[in-house]
Parts: C-alpha cells; sequence; structure tokens
C-alpha cells in the first residue's frame, strides 16, 4: 500500500520529490553503515595505556595507575601477585607479608592488585595486563562465600578492546553497555595520548610520584585530599552482629534454582576459567584465597568447583573474631596482620616458593 | 531517560518506534495513539516513578476541567477555569516555589528556614504550562478534547514532555486524528533522523564540550576566586554557546523525534545570536515560551491595548514572570528583569528612532553585537548560583577584577570548541533551514534529493535524502555515541 501523504502533493517540487519507501530504506542503510564504520575507525585508534589507567580515577582512592606503574615501571619482581576486590585489599598487607616470609627463609616479593567492588572480567583484565607483561611465580586470586553474576562496572576503563568485543555475550549485563562506550573511549584516550605529546594535556588527574613497591591500603588509605585514614577501629561484638544481620539482608539470593547455576554465573566462572588457563599459559601457579566477610561461612561454596585443581588457602573462622572487623566485608588492621600472617604461614608451606627459599639460603 | 543515553538511543527508542510501526503495520493505527501515549508515561516513570502520579493526575484533573468547561455556562466555565488554572499554579508552586518564598520570608522575619526537601518533578513547568494554555483555550473556544487518550498523548507525547516545545492541543490534535487514520510519510520519517542527529550533535559535541569550561568559571565566581577578565569572558561565551547548543539541541531532537513517530512539534530556535535587537532575540530564542507568555500573560494583561505606558509596564511583568517561570531564585529575577528592561528599552528607542529601513553593514553588524552583549550579560545571572556570583564574574568581565585567576580554564581543547560553536551560532543555517523543516501543517515537509555538495557549492548546503547526508549524518551519529560514554544531564531539565 502506498503511503499517504500528510498533505498537498509535494513532488510537484522538482528539488524535493516525496521520499518513497525504498529510498528511505537505502538512505537509512547508508547512515548504519556509516555509523558502523566511524564507530570501527574509532575503536582501532591507538592510545597510551598508561592514559587508559589512569584514567580510572576513584574519586576518593584512586589506585589502576599504581597498578600499571607496579607492573610496567618498577623492576621490583612479582613473585606474588594478589589480585581481588577491596577485601583483598584491607586484608592483605605484602610488605608484612614479605617480611613473615622472609621470617621464614622465602625471599618473594609481593604486589596487592586488587581493585575495588567485584567483578570477575576486571581481575582477568588485570591478570592478563600482569601476565603478559611479568614473570609471576604464584597468582593469589580473591574467592569470597558468593559468586558475584554481574560483570565490573568498571571493565570499560581497563580491558583491551578485544577483551570488550569478544567478551562473552550470553547472560552478561553489561555487554552491550561496554561495547557502545568502547569507541568514546578509545576516542578520549586517543585525543588524551595526543594533547600529551604536544605537552598540551591538562588532566584531571595527576598520579603523584611512584609509592613504591608495596601500595598496601590494609592499615590506612590516602585520599585524594592527601588524608590519612587508618582502619584501627575497633567496634563491638553488638555493633558488628547488627552490622552482619543488615548485610546479610541485602544479599540477592541465587535468582534461579541450583540446576541453572551455571547459567547464572556463567560470567564469573567463565572469567576463572580464562585466568586459570591465561596463568598455565605464563607457566604462573594459581591459588585461591578466601577472604571471607564478618558471620560468613567457614568454607566458601564457590570453591568446589575448583577442588583438586586450584589449592585453597582458607583462613576458616580464624579471622572470625569481631575486633578483627572495620565492617562486615572488610577487616581492620589487626585483622589485615592476622589474615597476612596466616596467609604467609599457608604460602611457605606450598611448593611454589621454593626457588625463593633457595635464593635467601 | 536522557535523549543522549544509551537506554534511550539503544533501549527505548527502537522498542517504541517497533511497537508503534508493528501496530500500524498489522492496520491497528488507531491503537498506535494510546501506545504512544503509555510510551510516553513509561519514559517518563524512567526517572523516578513515584512522580508519574503527579503527571497523571494533573492530566486526568485537567481533562476533567475541561470537560466540564464544554459543557457549562459562561460563568461556571470562568469559575471552572479558574479553578484549574489555580491548582496548575499550586502545584507548580508547591514543587517549584515553596522552598524559594519560605525561604526569604524566614530571612525577612530574621528567622531560619530549613527547607522540607521538596524535589521538584521533572518537566513539571512544561507540562503545566501546556495544560493551562489548553484550559484557556478551551475556555476561550468552548470546545475541548474528548478522547482521553488524544488529551494525555496531547500533554505527555515524550519527544516534548521534559523540555518542550511547549505545544498546542490545536497544533496537535488534527495530527493525532491523521496517526489513527493515515500512513506516516517516509519524508517525515527520514528528516525526523537527520533532525534528531543534528540535535544530538548540537547537545554531545558542541553544549557537552563547553560545559566544564563554564562549570569551572561559574563555580569558581560564586565561590568568589580571583578571574581574570579574559578567564570570565571566556566562562560567559563558553556559557553562552552552552545554553544554546544545548537547549536548541534538546528541541532539535524533540521534533525529530515527533517526526519519526508522525507529528511535527513547533521550532523552538532560529538562530537567535544572529539577531539585530533584543525584540528579534525573543522572536527567535524558546519561540514557544514566548508565544505562551505572549499569548497567555502578555495579552491578558492587557498587551498593547490601554496605551504605550501600560504596554511596556505589560512588557516588562511578562519578562519578570518569565524569569520567575524559568527557576525558583533570584538570579533567574534578575534574569528576567533584565530582559524586561531591555526589551522596554528597545521599544522605547524604536519609538523615538525609528530603524532605517535597510541599515549598513556595519551598523547590522554592530547591533546585533551590541544584542549578543547584553544578552551574555544576562546569561551571566541566569547561570550564577547566588547574585553576588554573577556581580562578581560582570565585575572581571569589566576589567574590575584581578589580572590572574586563581583559576584556569579545564582544556585547552575549550578553544577550538568555542570558535567552532561561535562560528556555527552565528553563520550557519538554523537546523530547520537545513532541512527546510515546517512545522505547519498546511506546508508539505520538503525533503531534498540534491547532492549535499551541489547545495554547498550553491552555498545553500541542505540536508535531505542524499547519500552524502546519510554519511554525514552517520558520522555525526557515530561521533555523538562515542561522546556519551560519560553523559550529561539537559540544561533545560532544571526549568
Amino acid at each position: 500500500m502506498s503511503p499517504v501523504k500528510l498533505e498537498t502533493v509535494s513532488s510537484a517540487l522538482p528539488a524535493e520529490e516525496a521520499v518513497s519507501a525504498p529510498r528511505l530504506r537505502r538512505f537509512a542503510s547508508v547512515l548504519f553503515a556509516s555509523v558502523l564504520a566511524a564507530l570501527v575507525g574509532m575503536t582501532l585508534l591507538p592510545h597510551d595505556k598508561y592514559l587508559r589507567y589512569q584514567a580510572l580515577s576513584d574519586p576518593a582512592t584512586p589506585r589502576a595507575y599504581w597498578i600499571y606503574e607496579r607492573i610496567h615501571f618498577d623492576p621490583t619482581p612479582i613473585d606474588i601477585a594478589f589480585i581481588g576486590t577491596s577485601r583483598t585489599g584491607r586484608s592483605i598487607n605484602t610488605k608484612r607479608l614479605q617480611e613473615d616470609l622472609a621470617r621464614r627463609g622465602i625471599k618473594a616479593h609481593a604486589a596487592n592488585l586488587y581493585i575495588y567492588e567485584d567483578g570477575r572480567n576486571m581481575h582477568y583484565a588485570l591478570a592478563k595486563e600482569l601476565l603478559e607483561h611479568r614473570k609471576v611465580k604464584l597468582l593469589v586470586l580473591e574467592m569470597t562465600e558468593w559468586e558475584d553474576r554481574k560483570p565490573h562496572r568498571n571493565f570499560v576503563f581497563l580491558a583491551d578492546p578485544q577483551d570488550i568485543i569478544f567478551a562473552p555475550l550470553f547472560v552478561n549485563l553489561r555487554y552491550f553497555s561496554d561495547l557502545a562506550r568502547l569507541p568514546g573511549r578509545q576516542v578520549d584516550l586517543f585525543l588524551e595520548t595526543e594533547l600529551n605529546a604536544l605537552g598540551l594535556r591538562k588532566p584531571t588527574f595527576v598520579p603523584p610520584p611512584y609509592e613504591g613497591p608495596n601500595r598496601d591500603d590494609s592499615e590506612y588509605i590516602v585520599t585524594r585530599d592527601g588524608k590519612k585514614h587508618y582502619f584501627d577501629m575497633v567496634r563491638t561484638r553488638e555493633q558488628m552482629e547488627a552490622l552482619r544481620r543488615m548485610q546479610e539482608a541485602s544479599i540477592t539470593p541465587p535468582l534461579l534454582p541450583p540446576s541453572l547455576s551455571w547459567l547464572e554465573y556463567r560470567l564469573p566462572r567463565y572469567y576463572v576459567e580464562r585466568i586459570l588457563k591465561l596463568a598455565a599459559q605464563h607457566g604462573t601457579k594459581v591459588v585461591f584465597l578466601y577472604v571471607p566477610r564478618y558471620g560468613g561461612p567457614d568454607f566458601p561454596p564457590p570453591y568446589r568447583r575448583y577442588a583438586g585443581r586450584v589449592p585453597l588457602i582458607n583462613p576458616g573462622s580464624r579471622v572470625q573474631d569481631y575486633r578483627f572487623w572495620d565492617e562486615v566485608t572488610h577487616m581492620n588492621w589487626n585483622g589485615a596482620k592476622a589474615m597476612t600472617d596466616y596467609v604467609a604461614d599457608q604460602l611457605a608451606a606450598l611448593p611454589y616458593l621454593a626457588h625463593g627459599r633457595a635464593a635467601a639460603r | 531517560m536522557l535523549f543522549n543515553s544509551y537506554a534511550f538511543l539503544f533501549g527505548f527508542l527502537p522498542l517504541a518506534l517497533a511497537i508503534f510501526y508493528g501496530l500500524r503495520a498489522r492496520g491497528h493505527r488507531a491503537a498506535s495513539v494510546p501506545f504512544l501515549a503509555l510510551a510516553s508515561v513509561a519514559f517518563y516513570a524512567y526517572w523516578k516513578p513515584v512522580d508519574t502520579f503527579i503527571l497523571v493526575g494533573s492530566v486526568v484533573f485537567n481533562y476533567f476541567i475541561a470537560r466540564l468547561m464544554s459543557a457549562s455556562s459562561v460563568a461556571r466555565a470562568r469559575s471552572l477555569l479558574t479553578l484549574g488554572v489555580v491548582a496548575d499554579l499550586g502545584l507548580l508552586l508547591y514543587f517549584k516555589y515553596l522552598d524559594f518564598l519560605l525561604g526569604n520570608i524566614a530571612w525577612l522575619a530574621g528567622a531560619t528556614w530549613n527547607a522540607p526537601r521538596i524535589v521538584m518533578p521533572i518537566g513539571i513547568s512544561f507540562f503545566t504550562f501546556t495544560q493551562i494554555a489548553y484550559l484557556v483555550d478551551c475556555y476561550r473556544s468552548r470546545t475541548s478534547e474528548r478522547d482521553f487518550g488524544n488529551y494525555a498523548l496531547f500533554v505527555t507525547i515524550f519527544p516534548h514532555l521534559i523540555a518542550g516545545p511547549i505545544i498546542h492541543h490545536a497544533q496537535m490534535r488534527p495530527q493525532f486524528a491523521r496517526l489513527r487514520s493515515q500512513a506516516i510519510e517516509p519524508d517525515a520519517i527520514l528528516l525526523g533522523i537527520v533532525i534528531f542527529v543534528i540535535g544530538l550533535a548540537k547537545k554531545v559535541l558542541l553544549a557537552d564540550n563547553l560545559v566544564n569550561a563554564a562549570d569551572a568559571v561559574f563555580n569558581a565566581a560564586d565561590h568568589g576566586a580571583r578571574l581574570s577578565a579574559a578567564l570570565a569572558w571566556v566562562g560567559t561565551i563558553a556559557y553562552t554557546l552552552q545554553i544554546y547548543f544545548d537547549f536548541s539541541g534538546y528541541s532539535d531532537m524533540a521534533i525529530g523525534l515527533g517526526l519519526l513517530f508522525g507529528v511535527r512539534l513547533p521550532l523552538n530556535f532560529d538562530s537567535p545570536y544572529r539577531s539585530k535587537s533584543i525584540i528579534e532575540f525573543w522572536r527567535r530564542w524558546h519561540m514557544t515560551l514566548s508565544a505562551w507568555l505572549r499569548d497567555y500573560i502578555y495579552i491578558p494583561l492587557g498587551g498593547n491595548r490601554h496605551g504605550e505606558f501600560q504596554r511596556l509596564r505589560n512588557v516588562f511583568v511578562t519578562f519578570f514572570l518569565g524569569g520567575i517561570w524559568h527557576g525558583a531564585g533570584w538570579t533567574f529575577i534578575a534574569w528576567g528583569a533584565l530582559h524586561g528592561t531591555y526589551v522596554v528599552i528597545n521599544h522605547v528607542s524604536r519609538k523615538l528612532r525609528p530603524a532605517r529601513e535597510a541599515p549598513s553593514a556595519v551598523l547590522a553588524a554592530g547591533k546585533q553585537f551590541g544584542t549578543l552583549l547584553v544578552v551574555m550579560v544576562a546569561w551571566v545571572f541566569f547561570r550564577a548560583k547566588t547574585i553576588a556570583g554573577a556581580t562578581h564574574l560582570l565585575a572581571s568581565m569589566a576589567l574590575l577584577g584581578p589580572s590572574r585567576s586563581t583559576v584556569s580554564v579545564p582544556d585547552v581543547s575549550l578553544y577550538f570548541w568555542i570558535v567552532l560553536g561561535t562560528a556555527i551560532a552565528l553563520f550557519a543555517p538554523a537546523t530547520h533551514q537545513l532541512t527546510r523543516y515546517t512545522a505547519k501543517l498546511n506546508e508539505p515537509l520538503k525533503v531534498s534529493s540534491e547532492p549535499l555538495l551541489g547545495s554547498l557549492a550553491r552555498r545553500a548546503p541542505v540536508l535531505g535524502a542524499s547519500a552524502a547526508t546519510a554519511i554525514l549524518c552517520g558520522c555525526l551519529f557515530a561521533a555523538a555515541l562515542a561522546r556519551i560514554w560519560r553523559p550529561a544531564i539537559f540544561n533545560y531539565f532544571n526549568y
């Protein structure tokens, strides 16, 4: 059926003839092809990856830039790398860990490469950057009492373009959002890189002078305003219990029946497998470190999938003393010391750092 | 949901278009109208679902008031009109002005006022004004919309719901009737795509690249920071361009979206910074608001019917109220009063020295520059958070400030955007000229089939159905998509 004109016949005007439906389709096709070509072109723009890591500048406590500096600019070996969320950041002090190991005759350098918030794809992005550029003996991957279904909301800031484009599409809540944002990120970083080269860049965030090979955030953090915030507060048992109840009320239980957990948790499992594969390719051993919450189970249920393949360091109930906790998911400095010491004990018992033991002798 | 968000561009819009055209393709053209109303309410609910009750309540209330008026005697209709307008203004007063009013009363009384945290529903000024106009029109004509779906769509149609253009029922009613019975012409869809992309590019590529500089300078002024004259001017120019591209970009997007759904919305901007007088400026800037203020404030106040003094008084009052409409704050009042004064002076000067028929190019340029200058001065009040901040910035612009600033513009690329934005605002054709869009229902949409390069060679660029236009729009759309990976908000959502 031919379209009915709204008003008088516009074909009376020679250069303004009515648009036919096929012509509209042609126009839309050319437009769509142009959009696609332009987006692909933008995605291919090169940039300085260090600027990419600076772009993920958490307003309060940026640290991605340091991870990049530690991997690329600091020749200090990274024998043990911790990758996880702020739980790992607040519970492992690498300086103390190194000292603990040294007392046991193991000379090893550790780096805590945690990044705020959950999302296994972010752990993959960090592991990839690390393992492709440094020889790492042991990768300690955080495990908690639950698996996060969702991808990390800042994955698009740090990941390589191909890891965003070829990320699993199925049950990936941020796939299209990340994909749509990628060309913009690439253009911004390209312009930043070029302006930087010309000396015209005016960054919103300037990394501080290098903070050394052990940037630990377990005793205190330094916020952007330069203030130190110590984690030395000890709450009462009642306070911790109240916080635990609140936190437990906010936990979203599995949405699908156990038989469909493969579907619900496809994304974190996919990325853990990729990390394990990547580590194997680079000759890096992997262990899981259970970093519980206050009042959490003594054993992490998600570990069952990897039992027999990957060792687990499990502090169990040793860190459940209420005096070890700043709040439900983050330890205070007392807790971090206890956790670090326990982890050092366990690492020393593993065979992976044997070369370090020999070197120390 | 912002028009420049992924949720809108890749979620709401394709889905709404698919269902809308799916219904029509299956012969349910009539059903596509109420669907559009429902989709519009869903669009609104995305912001803050609870505010939807206010919108829907307001729509239902005004619909019934109008229905009652159309079946009433003159006296009763007048009472109903008063009731409707008072209720509409009461809603606006409560959500938009109560904090401000009580705060000032408390200040005058020497008391402290703890604001009750009233959060204004988005777009309330626009849907309230649209409905007040409707009630007045119904009272005058003694007719009203019978079909509630049509009325609901008229008020809520999502392209205009949040930030205009302000529409009239008389413009929409015949279009809704056609939507129910006739196919949507491909011309409208094609023009809709082109105009939407132009608007998106204006907003995202121009306005959003200027916002950081404007914010930096105005925030510094509000905090009393040292501002050099150069920086004060840079900030003011950046804001002058930002607000134009932000709002006219939004209006273009609204028009484009309207066309995609077969509805023509009125023009809202016509290259306002090319105006050679402040009166002309107000014929080109936010044209639907200017017309609304004229029809529903200036004329009811008496217009020019009671002598020159009364006319000037009415002009001033109209602009003063226009300033208050934009926001509850002394800076908006100052902005409205300033424009009221400008327009009064313009009228008086015209009376004293009638304009020459063909002024010289130098005189015309001088008039344009002078108009732009006073508009920029007024924008300082509009953007500043405090009168003190505005006067501080104006003092710096007038070389009364320090020679060095304690703040700086965020990025050197700003100067590129200022030069580009200025060139476009002052020299490029307006969107409706580029696309030959007309909102007049008795004029056909004239989609050009002329090649873009050919029209550029004639110095009469026109964006039509050519492949070059499609490629240009594709590139602009891609660039806009790239720019919104960190989205910003529309300015006029706040008013």
